[in-house]
């Protein structure tokens, strides 16, 4: 416990950037794990929910994807890759492992929210959109979702999702150019449930 | 057409919308993810092991007696000196050693005071 606590330096850690507390923990740093934990797990998890659609899943991805960090800290070559973008890459890599063990999920299998009753009208909307924007996405293909996914909810640039896709920027602007068309086409019968209506 | 470009552009400000409340969704990880993920990072950290010095051998404590390197150094650049000076020695050193050797001058020792013994048994 006592290693991981220790409020007079973090300040600045928190001020150090992702590979320079990457090498503090390989160098024995235990709060530079704390922090690398608190920034980067809830990025990790949020990927990982967007490509998977399961919480629990996404957690187990999570959980695994910074195991995988930790273990390749005393090998990181400071300069090649961000960890954020290598995270990625793992991330990926593990939803498509998943993706192997069970068959994919169609838009209408995907459950409807339920909402509690005393949830304000607002807020419903809100989920609805957000979980409609997900059964809408998890019926792309897997590339063209982590894609779409990177380029506007992670708000990467194409230069990143290349590298973390392992592709070129070119190849990156075609996936999600196709992938936003088949998100229109899978959402536009549900306009008016989402509150966009017409004109 | 002008409809079909209308819907178009209608569907991309819906999904505009969707992007923008995808990115403010709430997913925060629980705190068992985070604890387990803290597990594992205190369990996989590198434990950097304790310097230890070696103890020194016999050999070793000879050496460091003597002067170590330092010492080597001096008494080296001294024997070489004495070689080279045995091998190529001047003017001078043959001087020396013809005094030592009595190649060229003999010396005797004589008693150029002995005046005083007689003052000392005189008292």
């Amino acid at each position: 416990m006592s290693k991981f606590r220790s409020p007079q330096n973090d300040a600045v850690l928190s001020d150090a950037d992702d590979e320079a507390l990457l090498v503090l923990y390989a160098n024995g740093d235990g709060q530079a794990a704390r922090v690398l934990t608190q920034r980067l797990t809830p990025q990790v998890l949020g990927h990982a929910f967007r490509l998977l659609g399961d919480r629990a899943e996404a957690e187990d991805v999570a959980q695994e994807a910074m195991l995988r960090l930790w273990r390749i800290a005393p090998q990181w070559r400071p300069g090649e890759a961000k960890p954020t973008t290598w995270l990625y890459r793992v991330v990926a890599n593990l939803c498509t492992d998943r993706f192997r063990k069970r068959r994919s999920i169609g838009l209408d299998e995907i459950a409807e929210p339920v909402d509690g009753a005393a949830s304000v009208a607002e807020k419903i909307q809100n989920d609805a959109r957000i979980d409609a924007l997900q059964a809408a996405l998890l019926t792309l293909p897997v590339r063209q979702r982590q894609a779409v996914v990177l380029r506007h909810i992670e708000e990467l640039g194409n230069v990143e999702i290349g590298q973390i896709m392992e592709i070129s920027a070119e190849a990156v602007e075609s996936l999600t150019a196709r992938g936003k068309r088949a998100l229109r086409g899978a959402l536009a019968a549900r306009r008016e449930d989402l509150g966009y209506s017409d004109g | 057409m002008v409809e079909k470009q209308q819907h178009s552009d209608e569907n991309d400000g819906m999904l505009e919308g969707l992007f923008e409340a995808a990115k403010v969704q709430d997913l925060m990880p629980s705190d068992a993810l985070m604890a387990r993920v803290l597990q594992d990072a205190a369990r996989e950290q590198p434990v950097l092991a304790p310097f230890e010095a070696k103890k020194p051998g016999l050999m070793l404590l000879l050496w460091g007696t003597l002067g170590g390197w330092p010492a080597m150094a001096g008494l080296a650049t001294a024997t070489v000196a004495g070689v080279w000076m045995g091998i190529y020695p001047n003017d001078y050193v043959m001087d020396v050693v013809a005094q030592y050797t009595g190649a060229e001058s003999d010396y005797y020792l004589a008693d150029t005071f002995s005046v005083y013994n007689f003052d000392l048994e005189e008292g």
